[in-house]
């Protein structure tokens, strides 16, 4: 009887453990919209959160951007900074991560930012450079903006010489 | 009787309209230079693109109009408001052919905000733009906010009585100096000045952030010139809330107060007159007023808890409120965290947006003066119904001088004051009539008035265009403080009705 009891108590304990692990292994995938419209829903809780690095790493932070916002992410001083390579800027596509960490809508040790406290950084695609082509409809408009400024001018001191 | 304008008056009109555009196609130079040093080659065509259309229509318009007459009053009116109208299609240009825009509309539309200095923003993928672009969008905030019509006067436009009538209708009635083009030009330096000190101080923050030279020389050109011209464009989708860093909202702080103070207060201070700040009834009126909304705002956050600790508090709270006072806009929120201020977090932050800052500052809202002024009124009268019959109460203030508070001064501010809040009821209606809440559309409206900038999340590329060009008069009007636009409009029916 009491064997059995054992057995029940530790196969509940194993049950709560792999729950539990479940639970962080699998944090809610999140997007930026779930963060700012149900905020208190993620409020201290493992997230995973992906999307692309942009603008610059600063002082520990990056900010990733999915399709709605981008969002603060607190690396800090460890080496998850060292997997990016490409920050989105107008010459660039970022790189893709996936952040796993705790969400916090106002954050007591930032200020109160609502930001994500990174666990765990990884690097989903790496980006590349943008190529930006010379729009060749572009330079005929300005060519022809050009020639016709110099006209009006020319026509101007034609004028302006006559009625003087 | 109404009296039809004449060729000449209209010719007057057009010819230093024309002037006006070739003067802000000129600062269209800097984001082409800033494209070609970056070797951002579409970015330059564009703006190589709308430099050359500014060229033509400002030339076109000066071969066709040229006269020697004077300006009349209404005539000054007219090409400030006119004027204002088509350089917001013109700044829209080259914004649109960014390709961040999803119409001409949304381009025209960050193009009033930014000369207007508000700061909604309806450009979509912000963190791509381009630095050319990004240059063109924060130096449309510094011309707006110095005056469209103070870059003629200190460039193009020679001293002349109409002069002073173009300043008049860019909604600053001070002349700091004597004359009006000197006051234009102090307006300039001091600016430039500040700009230095500005990019001195911020580049050196941004660079100790880990930024690189370049983007830390960037950015603090932009954060400056949003900042001190109470505009609110930042080169970055989440505002200043991208940076993470307290040393950065305390410096824009600091930038966003001395914006939002008069251009005669810096004239004290920069002619050694320090104690002016001591005395005057605007510096007092802003104290007393973030005062009074700081304490409404703590009292919501005392029921809601939004925030767990005093430094949040403060990088949050008052960050906004300064923000929201002085006009300008920067956010180290996102705009739906402002459900968790309460209804008064929110109606505080209203009531500062709708106040403003200083008179012939860069900042919008009814102004400081004009509130201070209305409950000097408010008190004079209290004191003459009790004081007894015949008596008379003189009532004084201290602006730069002192003052006597006339029943011309009082009718003059409570006409402006009501109007303010006329238009501020107007757009709110507006935005309740396309769906939106009583509270969102009255944040919105008022920020969009008072030219400030905070959004509570309706300014979307995705909101109705009914009420994008609702939000584009609003910003029109209130940064022109009205009159001259009523003179448009006036002028307008004159042409067509008038014998």
């Amino acid at each position: 009887m009491e064997s059995t009891q054992v057995k029940l108590a530790l196969m509940l304990l194993c049950t709560c453990a792999l729950m539990l692990l479940s639970t962080t292994a699998n944090a809610a995938q999140v997007t930026s919209n779930d963060l700012l419209t149900n905020p208190d829903l993620y409020n201290g809780k493992t997230i995973t959160y992906e999307g692309e690095v942009v603008g610059d790493i600063i002082d520990g932070w990056i900010n990733v951007k999915d399709d709605n916002a981008a969002i603060g992410i607190y690396v800090g001083s460890n080496k998850l900074i060292d997997e990016i390579t490409y920050l989105g800027n107008y010459k660039t596509i970022g790189d893709i991560v996936q952040i796993t960490g705790k969400f916090y809508k106002a954050d007591p040790l930032h200020g109160g930012d609502l930001d994500i406290r990174a666990k765990k950084l990884e690097v989903v695609k790496i980006g590349t450079p943008i190529k930006h082509t010379i729009d060749k409809s572009k330079v005929t408009s300005l060519l022809m903006l050009f020639g016709i400024t110099i006209f009006l001018y020319i026509l101007k001191s034609i004028i302006y010489k006559k009625r003087s | 009787m109404l009296i039809k304008p004449s060729n000449e008056d209209l010719k007057v009109i057009g010819f230093n309209i024309g002037r006006i555009i070739i003067a802000f196609g000129l600062t269209m130079l800097i984001p082409l230079l800033t494209g070609l040093f970056l070797l951002e080659w579409n970015a330059a065509l564009d703006f190589g693109i709308a430099f050359f259309i500014c060229l033509l229509i400002g030339e076109l318009l000066i071969i066709s109009c040229k006269t020697n007459k004077e300006l009349s009053w209404v005539g000054g009116l007219v090409v400030t408001s006119t004027s204002w109208l088509i350089i917001m299609f013109l700044g829209a240009i080259p914004l649109f052919y960014s390709g961040h825009y999803l119409s001409f509309l949304d381009a025209c539309f960050d193009s009033m905000s930014g000369i207007a200095t508000t700061g909604l923003a309806l450009i979509q993928n912000l963190d791509h733009l381009s630095n050319a672009h990004n240059m063109w969008r924060h130096l449309i905030m510094f011309i707006g906010g110095q005056g469209i019509i103070v870059i003629g006067l200190t460039f193009l436009i020679r001293g002349s009585a109409g002069a002073y009538r173009l300043y008049v209708g860019e909604a600053r009635e001070e002349k700091i100096l004597p004359n009006v083009i000197q006051t234009a030009r102090f307006i300039w330096s001091i600016s430039f000045i500040y700009l230095f000190i500005g990019i001195l101080v911020l580049s050196i923050l941004f660079s100790q952030l880990g930024m690189s030279i370049i983007r830390s020389l960037l950015h603090s050109v932009w954060i400056f010139m949003a900042a001190y011209d109470t505009g609110g464009f930042a080169p970055q989708s989440q505002s200043i809330l991208y940076y993470h860093s307290f040393l950065v909202e305390l410096v824009t702080i600091a930038f966003m107060i001395l914006g939002t103070l008069n251009f005669s207060l810096h004239f004290a201070l920069w002619s050694g007159r320090a104690k002016e700040f001591k005395k005057n009834i605007e510096i007092h009126t802003l104290i007393g007023s973030v005062s009074f909304i700081s304490i409404l705002t703590l009292i919501s956050f005392a029921k809601f808890i939004p925030y767990s600790n005093l430094v949040s508090i403060l990088r949050k709270g008052f960050y906004q409120i300064i923000s929201a006072h002085s006009g300008t806009g920067y956010m180290t929120v996102y705009p739906s965290q402002f459900r968790d201020w309460g209804s008064l977090g929110i109606f505080a932050l209203i009531l500062a947006m709708g106040f403003g800052g200083s008179a012939c500052s860069t900042a919008g809202g009814i102004k400081l003066l004009r509130i201070a002024l209305s409950f000097k009124a408010l008190k004079q009268n209290i004191r003459s119904i009790l004081s007894p019959g015949g008596a008379i109460i003189v009532e004084k203030f201290h602006h730069i001088k002192d003052v006597v508070l006339s029943d011309k001064i009082i009718r003059s501010t409570l006409v402006i004051t009501l109007i303010y809040i006329i238009a501020y009821f107007a757009g709110t209606a507006i935005g309740i009539y396309y769906g939106y809440p009583i509270e969102s559309a009255a944040f919105e409206a008022v920020s969009a008035c008072a030219n400030v900038g905070l959004s509570i999340g309706i300014t979307s590329p995705q909101m109705p265009s009914g009420l994008k060009v609702t939000y584009i008069i609003l910003m029109w009007l209130g940064r022109l403080e009205f009159m001259s636009i009523f003179a448009l409009i006036g002028f307008s029916i004159a042409l067509l009705r008038g014998k």
